[in-house]
C-alpha cells in the first residue's frame, strides 16, 4: 500500500469523482431517492459545486496541518481522506475532522477505511489535535460499527423533517 | 399566555441572556462544551446580528406577559443548483427558559418558523442538536423529525 498526498492539479479529476461520491452518499434520503449517483453527479459536476469544492481545498491545505491523501494499490487509488484542523485558542484545543474518507468499492469490507482512520488520527496526534471528529449516515450501519469500533461516540445528532 | 413575535432591537439583550443559558446548559450535560467566560457580546456581534440582518433568516422570540422567555433562530439554506429542491431550512437555534418549559412554546415557535418556510417554498427542514441533550431530542421526535446524521468525536 503506497500513502501519498493529492495535487490538487494533477489529481483534480479523481478528487471531484470521490469529493461527490462522499457528497452523495452523506446527503438526505429523500435526494438519493429522487437522483441515482449518476444522475446527481451529472447536477453536481455542471454546478458550483466542484470550484467551491477545490477552492475549499485550496484553502484548507495552505494550513501545513492539513491531511489529504490517496491511497493506492497496484498503482490504482483505492481510498480518499481530508482532514481538517480547527484551532479553539480559548479552550486551549485543536480539533481534526474528517470531511471525507472514501475506500473504493472493490476495496470496500477489507479493513481499509479503518487502516485510514488509525493513520489519520496518529497524523493528527502527531499535528497537535487533541479530538478527532467525524460523521455517518443514520442509514449508515457499517460506518456507525466502525466508529463505534474505533472508540467514537456521538455528540451531535442532525435530524430532518418533509414538510 | 405566551405569545410569539419576531424579534427587534429591544430583545436583543434578552436573547444574549437566553443563549448563555442556553450554552451553561450544554455545558452540565455534556464536558465537550466548554466555555470560560461570558461570550454573550460576541454572540450579538457575531451571530444574532448576521440573522437579524439578513431576508433569508428568521430571528423569534417567545413573551410571556411581556417577558422573553424563548428565542429561535433559523434560516434558508442552497445546495447545488439544478437539483429539484434548490433550498431547505434550517434551525439553526430554539431555547426556552427552563422556568418555562412544558408551556407550548418551543412549539409554538416551531410552528411560526414553518409558517415562514412554507411562505419561502421550503419543503424540507434540518437541525442538529446536541446527543445528550434528551429533552431537545423528544421535542424534535414529537414534532416528526427523524435522525439524518451522527457527528462523532473521538479524544486523541
Amino acid at each position: 500500500m503506497n500513502i501519498r498526498p493529492i495535487d490538487i492539479q494533477k489529481d483534480r479529476q479523481k478528487l471531484l469523482e470521490f469529493h461527490c461520491v462522499t457528497n452523495y452518499e452523506s446527503s438526505d434520503p429523500a435526494l438519493r431517492k429522487a437522483y441515482t449517483s449518476e444522475q446527481y453527479r451529472e447536477i453536481w459536476i455542471r454546478s458550483h459545486g466542484p470550484e467551491e469544492f477545490l477552492s475549499a481545498l485550496a484553502k484548507s491545505m495552505k494550513d501545513s496541518r492539513t491531511i489529504v491523501e490517496f491511497w493506492e494499490n497496484g498503482g490504482s487509488i483505492i481510498a480518499y481522506v481530508w482532514v481538517t484542523f480547527t484551532d479553539w485558542p480559548e479552550y486551549n484545543a485543536t480539533g481534526a475532522e474528517i470531511s471525507d474518507i472514501l475506500v473504493v468499492p472493490e476495496f470496500q469490507r477489507r479493513g481499509i477505511a479503518t487502516q485510514v482512520i488509525k493513520h489519520v488520527e496518529e497524523l493528527a496526534c502527531k499535528r497537535g489535535a487533541t479530538l478527532l471528529r467525524s460523521g455517518t449516515g443514520s442509514e449508515n450501519v457499517a460506518s456507525q460499527e466502525l466508529h463505534a469500533k474505533l472508540g467514537f461516540q456521538t455528540y451531535r445528532v442532525e435530524f430532518e423533517k418533509e414538510l | 399566555m405566551i405569545e410569539i413575535v419576531r424579534a427587534e432591537e429591544k430583545h436583543v439583550a434578552d436573547i444574549g441572556t437566553l443563549w448563555w443559558e442556553f450554552i451553561v446548559f450544554h455545558q452540565n450535560i455534556d464536558p465537550i462544551y466548554i466555555f470560560i467566560d461570558d461570550q454573550i457580546s460576541d454572540y450579538i456581534k457575531n451571530h444574532l446580528r448576521r440573522f437579524m440582518e439578513s431576508q433569508d433568516r428568521l430571528v423569534l422570540v417567545a413573551r410571556d406577559e411581556q417577558k422573553a422567555i424563548g428565542y429561535a433562530l433559523a434560516e434558508i439554506r442552497r445546495v447545488t443548483p439544478g437539483l429539484k429542491r434548490e433550498k431547505y431550512g434550517y434551525i439553526d437555534q430554539m431555547a426556552v427558559t427552563e422556568s418555562h418549559w412544558r408551556e407550548g412554546a418551543g412549539k409554538k415557535m416551531f410552528d411560526e418558523i414553518v409558517k415562514w418556510f412554507h411562505l419561502n417554498d421550503i419543503k424540507r427542514v434540518e437541525l442538529d442538536t446536541t446527543a445528550r441533550n434528551m429533552v431537545a431530542n423528544s421535542f424534535w421526535q414529537k414534532q416528526g423529525f427523524k435522525v439524518l446524521n451522527y457527528t462523532l468525536f473521538r479524544e486523541i
